[in-house]
């Protein structure tokens, strides 16, 4: 990305580092003059969103705060590999989504995870009686949904549903081609209608 | 997710997820994070500041007899080169691009 002058950037606004500037102002301001306040503003602006990702994925506020936290320490070291061709959004959330993978992979918490995914499905199993098919008035919370996919379609679901991503949002975000992020979006809400016969829910 | 061909159940599903997936929002996470950077920032200052005055201080006795010798004129450029120590010169020269190559590695373990 081309980084302007201080002073184009700082004439544009008037201000330094003002809270509306656009994400692109903020992130030329940090990658040429290393200005820690724009970033902060960064941070601020999305942290919610980051940080509401990764606990849905981790199960564990703790982690996926530690996780969110190292998201944007790389985002700041990495920031002049934002090209600005897509939105900064899309360009933080990848770099979260791979924080993921990586302590995953490193940890082996997936195995922990898995399990406690499965303690889940199975908890909600006994709640909702013997069969795992809920009645149809019962509305499934989030955690319930999450429970009954799997890691890809979580992931994928979570940023479409829960964020508002494109399915080529989220292709750029999960590093998926378009084709297998649009499969497991149909296949989590198949299980999900098997499950949970939530289209029933309009006719009850 | 703007997609096209959205069912009641993608509708559905928007509402439960978007419900669902909160809204964790606070100043202290904003400031470790600031923290961290700032901290990274100046370890990576001072090493590379250390880095410049270790490589110049060694270089510095070589590059002097270096100027003293290229001092006496291109007119004698033969006997600048025979005056001049040069395996003392490489062994300098060696020590400098050694630190130049720890340098990044030295500033990462410590950020770490």
């Amino acid at each position: 990305m081309a980084v302007p002058r201080k002073s184009e950037v700082i004439g544009s606004t008037g201000e330094s580092a003002p809270e509306d500037d656009s994400d692109e102002a903020l992130v030329a301001r940090a990658v040429g003059f290393g200005d820690t306040d724009s970033f902060g503003i960064l941070v601020d602006r999305y942290q919610s969103r980051v940080r509401a990702y990764l606990r849905q994925m981790t199960r564990e506020p703790a982690a996926a705060d530690d996780m969110a936290q190292e998201t944007f320490i790389r985002a700041w070291t990495k920031m002049d590999t934002f090209s600005g061709k897509g939105s900064f959004s899309s360009w933080l959330m990848a770099i979260a989504h791979n924080q993921f993978l990586q302590t995953v992979r490193q940890s082996q918490r997936q195995r922990r995870l898995v399990e406690r995914l499965e303690a889940e499905a199975r908890v909600s199993e006994a709640l909702s009686g013997k069969s795992a098919s809920p009645s149809p008035s019962e509305l499934p919370d989030l955690p319930r949904l999450l429970a009954i996919l799997s890691g890809p379609e979580r992931s994928v679901m979570l940023l479409g549903y829960g964020f508002g991503y494109s399915h080529g949002e989220i292709a750029d975000i999960t590093g998926l081609a378009l084709g297998t992020v649009k499969s497991h979006i149909h296949r989590g809400k198949a299980r999900i209608r098997e499950t949970f016969r939530l289209e029933e829910l309009d006719n009850a | 997710m703007h997609e096209h061909g959205q069912d009641s159940l993608d509708m559905q599903l928007g509402s439960i997820f978007r419900q669902g997936v909160g809204q964790p929002h606070d100043d202290a996470f904003r400031i470790a994070v600031c923290r961290r950077i700032r901290r990274r920032s100046k370890i990576r200052r001072i090493v590379l500041a250390t880095a410049i005055a270790i490589g110049g201080l060694i270089a510095l006795s070589p590059a002097y007899q270096l100027a003293l010798a290229l001092s006496d004129g291109l007119a004698q450029l033969s006997s600048v080169f025979n005056g001049v120590d040069w395996s003392r010169q490489g062994q300098a020269l060696y020590m400098v691009t050694i630190i130049a190559l720890l340098t990044p590695l030295v500033t990462m373990i410590l950020e770490e």
